[in-house]
């Protein structure tokens, strides 16, 4: 997985692809947690991403909650696969998710 | 527990013939017939009952198994007691029958006895070895045969040293130490690996149970029938067309088949516990796998068995007491030329336990026929009017090579006839239909997630679609992560490996994973997460497969994921998400 960053208005973008599983949500998380604070919003683009388990998921979920009390936190354009989980594990009602 | 069995048989022999003379072990191969035929129920309903058993419980069906399994156990006590009852009156006819010479007849009355009397004690040893081995405790099963074994040789030495108690004393030191071996039932019974129980079921269930076990044991029932009727026909022959000196070469011959026994047996048991449930999850690649290292296997043992016979014959002569000066020459000569039977008995040996474990009868039974009777006894005739007892002993192997050639020949006709469906001599799906993909790793969270993107690869090159492929993939990390990171962290725990296997057949992709860690059953599983986030990976696995199962097998997790190909994801459970 590779970590691409950017940041316009306090809002960053962090472009992700690969795989995002067990051995490379931390990354992201970590990733995350070190632009949150001078975040207002993150944007995950996931266009590029092929494959998502459940610790993937974890780490959306995670950031979610990070920036909860902030703008928050946007998935954006996930392709068909990543959504089917995503749906499958019952946040799409939850997360902001943009096509 | 063959090897156990055989083991125990081979010294029994030798502290026999050593102790009491050669003439005592003729007269215990002249009892063979009454043994095989005691024994015959027990094995019947033993290798019967564990082969549905161990096939229901390859389908998850545990219920079934247990009342298959009560079914065998009462059948086995009832007909063992009504033998019982028949021991005052056949004993003396039947040892008179058997035994050609008055010596003899002495010899083997005490023996036949003794050994109806204690055969329900035997019966119930041999059925519950049998159900320990399907049933997770196949360390019971050995140790039954090793305890009544030690128990037997002990007694023997004793009885037979101190004690005047003679041909009585060998047959009581047999039944009491498999009554010692029974104790195990208390462990087995106390086994939390243990997923048999005791369903109390009616008569007429019990009756309806034992034509499907009885028809699963038969090949085994018939192999000892066959060798009662082969034993019979045989020792009558010799003993009373050749007289008692040719006998004394052939007991110690017909006693050197149980070294080869000993050998190969433990290699072929693996077949009977192994396939079955193998063969119940429909792991073609598995049973494929495991055919070939154990034929390899036995070929290289029934070989180096069969060199040391020829080289050294007299050690064998001289280990099971003969010691004939005046005929060793003739004794080396047909011991040298009955060794040549060893392989082709442990390749007779692999296709009747193989097809008989797979529920394919009719090859099992053809084979066993053939080798203990009509190709055995026409030709042991033939050649003992032109060569005597050489010509007896060359027989064995003779009859062993045609009857693999008639089977291997009977088996490629009833396919072409469209009778046997399956292609190959293993009678399985054709390879073709089939692919495979095969992964063992250590137990670690980066082999598991390699694992998943090996698995994932593996399906685009042979086809599969992506969101397929992903669904496998997604598969794989989950159950081998949670096995690495919660499987072994117990003390006792050593080995740390997971096995995964793909196949894709008939439609749909089957994914199995085994492991030897801690007992954990995920269609057990519920979340613990109460939040927003309900669903973990086992939970996910659970929305995604089309079928999920587990089983625990020979100390194994046995998890077993099925994908339709076209289907992959139950739609319904996604909209239905949705719309919550």
């Amino acid at each position: 997985m590779n970590i691409k960053t950017t940041k316009e208005n306090n809002v960053t973008t962090i472009t992700i692809d690969g795989r995002l599983d067990t051995m490379t949500s931390p990354e992201l998380t970590e990733e995350i947690n070190k632009l949150a604070p001078e975040s207002n919003k993150i944007i995950l683009d996931v266009s590029q991403l092929e494959y998502i388990s459940s610790a993937g998921i974890r780490a959306l979920v995670t950031a979610h909650k990070l920036m909860s009390e902030k703008d928050g936190f946007t998935v954006k354009a996930p392709n068909e696969n990543v959504m089917e989980i995503i749906k499958l594990t019952g946040l799409t009602s939850v997360l902001d998710i943009v096509k | 527990m063959v090897v156990a069995m055989q083991l125990g048989n081979v010294v029994d022999g030798i502290i026999v013939g050593n102790i009491l003379g050669s003439s005592a072990l003729a007269a215990i191969s002249l009892s063979i017939p009454v043994l095989y035929v005691l024994q015959l129920p027990a094995f019947i309903l033993g290798v019967g009952g564990s082969a549905i058993v161990s096939n229901y419980l390859g389908k998850r069906e545990v219920e079934k198994a247990s009342k298959v399994f009560f079914s065998c156990l009462v059948s086995g006590i009832l007909i063992s007691l009504i033998f019982c009852a028949t021991a005052p009156f056949l004993s003396r006819p039947l040892a008179h029958l058997l035994a050609g010479t008055p010596e003899l007849e002495e010899l083997l009355y005490p023996y036949i006895l003794v050994n109806i009397l204690g055969i329900p004690f035997l019966t119930l040893a041999i059925q519950f070895s049998y159900f320990f081995n399907v049933d997770n405790n196949p360390v019971l099963g050995s140790m039954m045969f090793i305890i009544a074994n030690i128990v037997n040789l002990t007694l023997d030495v004793l009885l037979l040293k101190f004690t005047p108690m003679g041909m009585y004393g060998t047959a009581l030191s047999t039944i009491i130490g498999y009554t010692c071996g029974l104790i195990l039932i208390v462990p087995y019974a106390l086994s939390k690996k243990r997923m048999l129980s005791l369903k109390f079921i009616s008569p007429a269930e019990c009756l309806r149970h034992l034509p499907d076990t009885i028809k699963a044991g038969t090949p085994s029932g018939m192999f000892y029938l066959m060798m009662a009727i082969k034993s019979l026909i045989l020792n009558t022959c010799v003993v009373r067309l050749l007289g008692q000196a040719d006998m004394e070469i052939f007991s110690v011959c017909t006693n050197s088949v149980l070294i080869a026994e000993l050998f190969v047996g433990g290699v072929i048991g693996l077949i009977q516990t192994i396939c079955g449930i193998l063969c119940g999850e429909r792991d073609y690649y598995g049973i494929r796998r495991l055919v070939k290292r154990v034929i390899t296997l036995c070929v290289i043992l029934a070989s180096f068995i069969t060199l040391v016979f020829l080289v050294f014959p007299q050690l064998i002569a001289g280990l099971f007491g003969y010691s004939n000066t005046e005929l060793m020459d003739k004794a080396i000569t047909c011991i040298r030329v009955f060794s040549l039977c060893f392989v082709f008995y442990a390749f007779n040996k692999f296709l009747q336990t193989y097809y008989q474990t797979i529920l394919k009868p009719s090859p099992a039974t053809l084979d066993t026929v053939l080798q203990n009777l009509l190709m055995l006894i026409p030709i042991t005739f033939v050649l003992l009017y032109m060569c005597g007892i050489v010509g007896v002993c060359a027989a064995t192997p003779i009859s062993e090579i045609l009857t693999v050639l008639i089977v291997c020949t009977f088996t490629k006709i009833q396919q072409k006839r469209g009778k046997l469906p399956q292609k190959g001599l293993l009678l399985l799906p054709d390879k073709n239909d089939e692919s495979y993909c095969d992964v063992t790793i250590k137990g670690t969270e980066q082999e598991a997630v390699n694992a998943s993107e090996k698995l994932i690869e593996y399906c685009t090159d042979n086809g599969i679609d992506i969101k397929s492929a992903n669904l496998i993939g997604l598969a794989v990390e989950e159950i081998a992560v949670n096995i690495s990171r919660f499987g072994y962290n117990h003390k006792k725990i050593k080995r740390n490996y997971i096995d995964i296997n793909l196949s894709k057949s008939e439609g749909k992709l089957i994914l199995r994973i085994r492991d030897d860690g801690v007992p954990f059953d995920p269609t057990q599983y519920k979340s613990e997460e109460k939040e927003l986030f309900k669903l973990g990976g086992i939970n996910l696995i659970k929305q995604t497969a089309t079928k999920l199962s587990y089983i625990r097998v020979l100390n194994m997790n046995n998890t077993v994921i099925e994908l339709d190909i076209n289907n992959t994801v139950p739609n319904a459970q996604v909209e239905a998400l949705q719309k919550n």
